[in-house]
């Protein structure tokens, strides 16, 4: 897998391109983006991860100029800046996702892996979810484990799909929070650890290993290798 | 307060209006006595005249009845029968001799007793019938002999008439046009003003500061007006584009470093170590999280308060919003073992920006939740035809009378509330953004104990005011 990364700031740049060597990617860094497209040309990439402020063209610029070049490669957008405006700004040029700085790299990798699979396999999402001993059914919604059903509420429900479509990788309270809740806030509260703790009591404690990992100051992680 | 002032235009019309109309009257009661006076000279002159020079002919053919008579009905016939009358009346008041009278009909049917007049002093008396206005001067020239002449004057009071109504109509037609003439001309001034007034109104409502008012308006002081307001336009958009690439670089600028500290510290904890180790890592990311977020809260009430902030409206069902947010506290009720008073209507429907009002509900019940310990926390929405309140109260510490003013103010934190967790901004952001969207938010005192926060929102979005064609 071959990443574009265009930021002018070094040391988030060179934090950006070691987590990546150490899950095996390859990363091309530029430090603006005057060789943006060249480079695209070059070596193509399967996603470029765009910071917003950038010295010279700003990054909605370089997308823009991307999209006349016919270059349709996914798009990240990184930005310190926090107003909706410019969230959908980003997504109406065309760009496919956005993470506002400062960023959680587990929410980074997380959300570079989900445009990765969007991108390759164009296939109408599964109808059933397995991670190792786990089955999800989304169109009966239900919940099996080594063969023991398992009785779900709604938001468990979709807490447990969430964390299956992301099994391995660390998930933030963050990332839950927005895509379980539609909140693009920390609503204050810890809804998280209450329902993740109601979900390990139904998945796990009857089992005799637990599959939901807290992984501390990021967040939590489904364990396939049970 | 603005209604108690009259708006320019009627003020010029009114006051210009009443001066006008009070020289008009003055001029027209003046020329009017002069008129009146005028007439009365003119007529009595010329019946005084007549009076001598019939009294000297009378005296010159002395007593003959038949002399007399001839001059009586030669003087009728120089003046004209029905404009001139000459009679001689005896001392007990009959028409001894006249001229032709036809014409007079019921007006001389009678006479002034003889007696009434003086000798050689004149009298003077006026008689009306509806086709015939006479004025008539008795004047006696002996005990039993009493010249009385008669003038038609119906002509000469129809001309005053006339004159009067002449100059009545001008001077009424006068007033309506220099009336029309002045409110167009205000108009056209006030207009200007009006301009400037309507698109500071636009710019107010909408956050357009890119608007301006059009060039050239009706007069020069209205240009000056509208130059003066576009330059001060120009500073504010430029000190605001400014202030908020400010916010933008100061975002920037601080969240970059604080990716890389938080980036590291994640790093060690991917990569793992002892306990020690993890720990500290844990906290330094759990502090940059605060900080971002205490960061984020920041410049969003900077942009609400600069009046920068983007809301996107959309219809939704307030009440529906409400219970999902006090869903997110319900484990956390359930611990404490408090209650909850959901007092909802089924439905709120309204339009308004979902995520603020989302953020601005969960603060209110955070706190609700947070500041108490026992009790019930009650949620009650109302709506009437403009406004949507949702108002949530607690039974917990309450807030201390002296610190009520203070606890909208940022990192305002009373002594009590201190020692908990929060950075102080939460009812900040609530007010500031409250305030950006037309709405607003009140502290009460909760009964015995608690406190009470009401918000307030507008079920629609202001509407964008329209554009104002010339």
């Amino acid at each position: 897998m071959h990443l574009l990364l265009v930021e002018d700031n070094e040391g988030v740049a060179d934090l950006v391109q070691r987590g990546f060597d150490d899950l095996g990617y390859r990363l091309t860094w530029l430090e603006d983006g005057r060789e943006l497209i060249a480079t695209l040309r070059r070596d193509p990439a399967d996603l470029v991860i765009l910071d917003v402020m950038l010295p010279g063209k700003n990054g909605f610029e370089l997308l823009e100029d991307m999209r006349t070049h016919e270059l349709a490669v996914p798009v990240l957008f990184l930005s310190a800046k926090t107003e909706l405006e410019d969230r959908v700004r980003g997504l109406d040029l065309g760009a496919d996702d956005y993470l506002t700085k400062p960023f959680a790299f587990t929410e980074l990798h997380a959300r570079v892996k989900a445009l990765l699979r969007r991108s390759q396999s164009n296939s109408r999402p599964a109808s059933t979810l397995v991670v190792g001993p786990l089955t999800l059914d989304l169109h009966e919604r239900r919940a099996m484990r080594e063969g023991q059903e398992i009785a779900l509420q709604n938001k468990e429900f979709e807490l447990l799909r969430f964390l299956m479509q992301h099994a391995g990788e660390i998930v933030s309270k963050r990332m839950i929070i927005e895509e379980v809740w539609n909140y693009t806030f920390n609503p204050g509260t810890n809804i998280v650890e209450v329902r993740i703790a109601a979900l390990r009591d139904k998945v796990d404690r009857p089992f005799a290993k637990s599959m939901i990992k807290t992984v501390r100051g990021a967040g939590y992680r489904l364990n396939p290798d049970v | 307060m603005r209604t108690r002032f009259p708006s320019l235009q009627w003020h010029l019309m009114l006051s210009t209006g009443t001066v006008l109309s009070l020289c008009f009257l003055l001029t027209f009661l003046v020329l009017d006595g002069l008129l009146q006076r005028n007439f009365d000279q003119q007529v009595q002159s010329a019946l005084t005249s007549q009076a001598m020079i019939l009294v000297e002919e009378l005296d010159r053919v002395g007593d003959v009845e038949a002399e007399r008579a001839g001059i009586l009905a030669r003087f009728g016939l120089a003046y004209g029968m029905s404009n001139g009358l000459f009679q001689l009346i005896d001392g007990e008041g009959r028409v001894a001799l006249s001229s032709d009278d036809t014409a007079w009909g019921e007006l001389v049917n009678s006479t002034v007793r003889g007696d009434d007049v003086e000798l050689y002093a004149f009298f003077w008396e006026s008689r009306r019938v509806p086709e015939k206005d006479a004025r008539f001067l008795y004047y006696r020239i002996a005990s039993d002999a009493t010249v009385r002449i008669g003038m038609d004057v119906s002509a000469r009071r129809e001309a005053l008439r006339m004159t009067r109504l002449v100059f009545g109509l001008g001077s009424l037609l006068s007033l309506v046009l220099s009336l029309l003439l002045l409110g167009w001309t205000t108009r056209r001034a006030v207009q200007g003003v009006r301009h400037v007034r309507e698109r500071a109104e636009t710019i107010r409502h909408q956050d357009d500061l890119s608007a301006r008012v059009p060039l050239p308006t009706a007069f020069r002081e209205t240009n000056e007006l509208a130059e003066t307001f576009n330059a001060m336009m120009d500073r504010v958009q430029f000190l605001v584009k400014n202030l908020r690439l400010v916010m933008d670089h100061f975002a920037h600028d601080l969240k970059t470093p604080m990716t890389r500290l938080r980036g590291l510290a994640e790093q060690s904890l991917r990569r793992g170590g002892d306990d020690e180790d993890m720990e500290l890592a844990g906290t330094v990311v759990d502090e940059c999280d605060r900080i971002t977020a205490e960061l984020d809260t920041l410049l969003l009430i900077a942009r609400a308060e600069s009046g920068l902030s983007v809301f996107r409206p959309s219809a939704f069902d307030l009440a529906e919003c409400v219970r999902e947010c006090l869903e997110f506290f319900e484990p956390e009720l359930e611990m404490k073992g408090m209650a909850l008073a959901e007092r909802l209507p089924d439905s709120m429907p309204i339009t308004v920006d979902l995520q603020v009002t989302r953020r601005v509900v969960l603060n209110l019940i955070e706190n609700a939740v947070k500041y108490s310990e026992t009790g019930t926390v009650t949620v009650t929405g109302t709506q009437d035809q403009s406004t949507a309140s949702i108002s949530v109260c607690d039974n917990g510490l309450g807030i201390r009378a002296e610190d009520a003013e203070q606890i909208f103010e940022p990192f305002f934190r009373t002594k009590d509330h201190a020692t908990r967790e929060g950075h102080g901004l939460g009812l900040s952001y609530c007010r500031s953004v409250l305030n950006a969207m037309g709405g607003g938010i009140h502290y009460r005192p909760n009964q015995p104990n608690g406190s009470c926060f009401t918000i307030t929102m507008p079920l629609e979005p202001p509407p964008e005011p329209k554009e104002d064609a010339g």
